[in-house]
């Protein structure tokens, strides 16, 4: 079922429709490994937590709101908290932070013919989003939200003040929060 | 010893951390608390979260190891095996075992089982039977440049996710009625939006799977633009 609609495709493989339980792996498999990898570095670690992922969305399926958000989303923010917790179980320690140089916001937003239109646009909007941001407080924010990195670790890495670190993701945040809720607006 | 409330100020200091994730233990325990009791706090914490969330979806992508498909799928198989038998096992629970035998059954291709229990307590695979139906039903706009899509399964409650995908960039309401077999009487399911041409509802409805003839979508005026007719129960 190559052309599902994500709510139809994961309501599928909810039930065990195998065509679709493959179908849902390929098309979020580079995204949740991708977002893995940022976080914990290691690639068997995350490996194992992009596998698991997919577990817990097929398990807690019915759990899904799509008021609160894209399918997408909501099978990356269960991939974040996963790598988060492995980190801390792991102590893992902070690796170096390939996506600062590998981040590309003026890349095209879609991903394959097989994304959401209105995956697509979000993805736009963030991505103008942070490329509005001042360099320091984009790269704190990329750090916290990305690589999984604390307030303190980013402070000890960019040689700055716990609040310094601080403020900038605040800030960081609240600008995309508000770039975002103004582009709705205006859509 | 037990932690101190934490004030508005603290939360709000800690607000954009704990959107992202990256607070826990006693301190993201307390600032739970309060955001619990606080309606400006709580409004606060889930906007960040929804803009933190967002900005996962710009994470690179990266295809993961060859084979990492088969790996996630015997993963869920090896998840889905031992169900414990508990003696208040929720309807949900008991829905998610059916499911996961179901997916065991379907991805090694030997149909699907029904659900009996072990001598050990467990719950194991006994017999190859038909298990609740899976129906799908589609439709295209009268000028069959849309697609609406309609897929029941499940029982008790019976689940019904009808998703429209429009390439119009389309935002409107819609409501959503289901037609039984045998019945011309439409009964009133639930409403849904579409923004930018795409919208779902995933709801439950009082009748089961095989007893749907088909789903309308109606615009906000009452009319009909799609249906989506079922194919024959088995």
């Amino acid at each position: 079922m190559p052309f599902a609609s994500d709510d139809t495709l994961l309501a599928s493989f909810a039930m065990g429709d195998s065509d679709a339980a493959t179908a849902f792996i390929r098309r979020y498999q580079g995204q949740v490994f991708g977002l893995a990898r940022s976080m914990v570095g290691d690639a068997s670690l995350a490996e194992d937590v992009a596998q698991e992922a997919f577990v817990r969305a097929w398990r807690h399926a019915e759990a899904y709101d799509s008021r609160r958000g894209s399918v997408h989303t909501w099978l990356l923010v269960i991939t974040r908290n996963l790598a988060i917790d492995a980190m801390r179980m792991r102590r893992a320690q902070p690796v170096d932070p390939e996506i600062l140089t590998t981040l590309d916001l003026e890349a095209d937003a879609a991903r394959g013919p097989e994304m959401m239109a209105e995956t697509a646009a979000e993805m736009r909007e963030v991505r103008a989003a942070l490329a509005e941001l001042p360099d320091d407080q984009r790269q704190a924010l990329v750090l916290a939200a990305l690589c999984g990195r604390t307030a303190k670790e980013i402070s000890e890495s960019e040689s700055i003040p716990l609040g310094t670190a601080k403020t900038r993701i605040r800030a960081g945040l609240s600008k995309v929060r508000s770039a975002m809720a103004k582009r709705g607006t205006d859509g | 010893m037990a932690e101190q409330p934490m004030t508005c100020a603290e939360v709000e200091d800690l607000a954009a951390e704990l959107a992202l994730g990256g607070i826990g233990g006693a301190e993201r325990a307390a600032a739970l608390a309060h955001l619990a009791r606080c309606d400006a706090c709580r409004t606060l914490v889930d906007q960040l979260a929804r803009a933190a969330d967002s900005i996962l979806l710009v994470a690179p992508a990266v295809e993961p190891p060859a084979g990492f498909e088969s790996r996630v799928l015997a993963r869920i198989a090896a998840a889905a095996e031992p169900v414990p038998l508990r003696p208040r096992r929720s309807r949900q629970r008991v829905w998610l075992g059916v499911a996961a035998v179901a997916l065991v059954a379907a991805m090694s291709g030997v149909g699907v089982a029904e659900l009996g229990h072990g001598g050990n307590g467990r719950r194991v695979p006994t017999a190859v039977a038909p298990i609740a139906s899976v129906r799908t039903a589609l439709a295209t706009d009268p000028a069959g440049r849309w697609t609406c899509q309609v897929v029941v399964y499940g029982t008790q409650p019976t689940r019904l996710v009808v998703s429209l995908d429009r390439t119009d960039g389309l935002s409107a309401g819609f409501s959503v009625e289901a037609l039984r077999e045998g019945s011309e009487d439409a009964i009133p399911v639930g409403t849904f939006t579409i923004s930018e041409g795409h919208g779902s509802l995933a709801t439950t409805v009082d009748l089961q799977a095989e007893q749907f003839r088909a789903v309308r979508v109606l615009d906000q005026a009452g009319k009909v633009r799609y249906e989506a007719v079922f194919p024959p129960a088995a």
